[in-house]
């Protein structure tokens, strides 16, 4: 297994070297952690999704100058926040009061400041997907369950995952990756409906 | 995802969203020729991961449904990259070890550092064989006699030349004033100075007898 700076910081200088394959692949790995992260700062979730579009086409414009003195993700951490702080000036509204620290802020639980401005919608289809979710996960085959808790509730690597249950890296990657295809075909009808519905209103 | 590659694409990306995948196989995901609807499938695929992940640990916000790797990827699909001109070469994605590679970052990082040091030591050297050439009188007369160092002669320099003469002359009085401060105002002399080394006041009178 690769180290993840180290990869992280050879894509950079893929991303350098004007391979743009490279950045999806950073794009892919840090959208979720950027929303959230732009998510405590922001008031309306409406904004999230424009202001972390905008951190990564910052950053995507700004890798030039990146040295690899820091991780990729703490320099787009700070991208993020300046991006965030930026787009509450402009919409002339105030940042939370809270000021939240990089390294800080990845670590925060759901986000219960946000459930104050989520809109009934989205918070029942979060509910609803939560619920399918658990339905899928109880419907799995034991070892696909296994693998998947101890990934996703534990946070054990892969290799730990091996040695817990005692079989190769390759089946736990293989019993992870089908256990998500297998939630994910479980929750597909619901979130086509709820695209669906969207469309139509 | 159908088809056994698109399987398999859809493993590394599960993988990769871990940090569970090799350094070859992350080269692998960059260097496959996909279409622009495989593209968007792996950005979907990935952002649902996310979302179960979430999910499991009762974590579920509208962050975790944020989905934005399409479009960013449509926003910088035109845009002009100004790809960096560095000496170090594109290196493979990974930690294996490569002697080569490991000098060329050794010395492409200490390359500043060093020419610094080399054009400092440079004028050092310079300034060194300067003064040791002015100091001894073969190089004075060296220096003298070199039709380089013959001064170019106009009223300016006359006056200049007449006002350093006065100036050496002041501060050899001057000098010879303090030696004598000194001389007679040596009796810590001894104590103020370091075994074995002759005090100042002492090489001083000496010189003056």
């Amino acid at each position: 297994m690769g180290d993840e700076r180290s990869i992280d910081q050879a894509l950079v200088e893929r991303v350098q070297q004007g391979d743009k394959k490279a950045f999806d692949l950073l794009v892919l790995k840090y959208q979720l952690r950027v929303s959230k992260l732009v998510a405590r700062f922001l008031r309306n979730p409406s904004d999230v999704p424009d202001v972390v579009q905008d951190t990564f086409i910052k950053a995507y414009r700004a890798l030039p100058n990146f040295r690899g003195d820091s991780a990729f993700y703490t320099w787009i951490y700070r991208i993020a926040i300046n991006t965030a702080k930026n787009h509450l000036v402009s919409m002339s509204r105030k940042s939370p009061a809270n000021s939240i620290d990089v390294q800080d802020a990845e670590d925060y639980g759901a986000s219960d400041w946000l459930k104050e401005y989520a809109t009934p919608e989205r918070e029942a289809l979060a509910a609803e997907i939560q619920v399918n979710v658990n339905q899928a996960v109880s419907h799995l085959p034991p070892d696909l369950r296994e693998a998947i808790m101890l990934r996703e509730m534990e946070g054990l690597s892969y290799e730990e995952i091996a040695s817990a249950m005692d079989c190769p890296i390759g089946t736990v990657r293989s019993r992870i990756f089908r256990a998500r295809e297998a939630i994910d075909e479980w929750l597909e009808p619901l979130l086509d409906d709820y695209s669906h519905n969207v469309g139509n209103t | 995802m159908n088809t056994n590659n698109e399987n398999q694409a859809a493993e590394k990306i599960s993988a990769y969203i871990d940090d569970a995948l090799s350094a070859e196989e992350v080269e692998s995901l960059i260097g496959t020729n996909e279409s622009v609807e495989q593209a968007d499938d792996h950005f979907s695929v990935a952002a649902r991961y996310h979302m179960v992940g979430d999910a499991l640990r009762g974590e579920l916000s509208d962050a975790s449904m944020v989905d934005v790797s399409a479009q960013i990827h449509q926003a910088l699909r035109n845009e002009s990259f100004d790809v960096v001109e560095s000496t170090r070469k594109t290196k493979p994605v990974g930690n294996s070890f490569n002697l080569l590679a490991l000098l060329d970052n050794f010395f492409g990082s200490m390359a500043r550092p060093l020419a610094g040091m080399a054009v400092a030591a440079s004028v050092a050297v310079l300034m060194v064989v300067t003064v040791v050439q002015m100091e001894s009188p073969e190089g004075v007369q060296q220096l003298a006699t070199s039709p380089a160092a013959l001064p170019v002669v106009t009223s300016d320099t006359q006056i200049a030349n007449k006002q350093s003469v006065e100036d050496v002359a002041n501060q050899k009085q001057q000098m010879a004033e303090f030696d004598t401060y000194l001389t007679e105002h040596a009796e810590f002399a001894a104590q103020d100075t370091l075994q074995g080394r002759i005090p100042y006041v002492r090489a001083v009178s000496y010189e003056a007898e």
